[in-house]
């Protein structure tokens, strides 16, 4: 095989491999209910395995606060932010980039994973909507997602 | 090959044979990841149909509390869920079970119960979910 062909395969198989990687660690995408929510990295986090399952708890058990998220969020952070470790954070500043703070630890519950996503979520809406920040609204559909997705 | 699968089974679970990987998170504080992989065995000893139905439809067994309700609106049911044995949250394919140091027989053997009955519902919900699509 000439040199200058197998010198592109490796740079080809190269970029294959950064893109799944980078799809992996920083993109959460579901074609089928147009959504495309991007991850930004976190050393606490990991490798952003517990957010994106926390999602599809979302997706799989909870279908009209996933709706939200799909509809309302555009980018999470899953870096320390306003909620502490364990927790999340809305900030209105970060409304035009549609972004949600995610604090929960890489090995976290995820059944409280989801439950902080949609929280910021209802947030997200709140501001969208033009509504005031109302955390008893938000901390309610939290506990709502518990309530429907944990089997016990 | 020994050694790569006592590596592995150090950190998870592998029987190479009953064709079974499972990831174990233990807790380091206040649990005891060995009890978990003991509740595995047993399992697969004493109820071979439900450790098969475990090493299909289960990905990982997690020591970790519950969480069944936020504590700011319903305290009473966030603390019911810190004395579960175990739990499952639908969408996933991990078992949740409630951290304990001890490595009694009595402790390994409740586990493989928990276990066995948290594999049902791991099979019924995604069971459910594909029926629906």
């Amino acid at each position: 095989m000439p040199k200058a062909l197998k010198k592109s395969i490796k740079i080809f198989l190269f970029l294959l491999l950064t893109g799944a990687l980078m799809y992996r660690f920083f993109f959460y995408y579901d074609p089928d209910n147009q959504c495309l929510i991007r991850l930004k990295p976190s050393l606490t986090e990991w490798s952003n395995g517990n957010v994106k399952e926390g999602i599809k708890v979302l997706k799989y058990a909870v279908p009209d606060e996933y709706e939200k998220l799909c509809a309302y969020v555009d980018k999470i952070n899953p870096n320390y932010s306003c909620g502490g470790l364990g927790g999340g954070c809305y900030i209105s500043g970060k409304a035009p980039t549609r972004e949600i703070d995610i604090s929960t630890a890489y090995d976290g519950f995820l059944g409280w994973t989801a439950a902080v996503i949609a929280h910021e979520t209802c947030h997200a809406v709140q501001h969208e909507e033009g509504r005031p920040f109302n955390e008893t609204e938000c901390y309610g559909i939290g506990n709502y997602v518990l309530y429907s997705a944990v089997v016990y | 090959m020994a050694g790569i699968y006592m590596t592995i089974n150090i950190v998870n679970y592998f029987d190479p044979f009953g064709g079974c990987y499972l990831n174990i998170d233990g807790d380091i504080v206040s649990g005891n990841k060995e009890t978990i992989k003991a509740a595995i065995r047993y399992l697969g000893k004493t109820d071979r149909t439900a450790y098969r139905n475990l090493c299909t439809v289960v990905d990982r067994v997690s020591e970790k509390n519950c969480i069944i309700a936020d504590q700011r609106i319903d305290s009473k049911g966030f603390i019911e869920g810190l004395n579960l044995d175990g739990c499952y949250v639908k969408g996933t394919r991990t078992i949740y079970l409630r951290p304990d140091k001890s490595d009694s027989p009595d402790v390994i053997e409740g586990r493989a119960r928990t276990i066995k009955h948290y594999t049902e519902a791991v099979a019924r919900f995604w069971e459910e979910y594909n029926s629906k699509q």
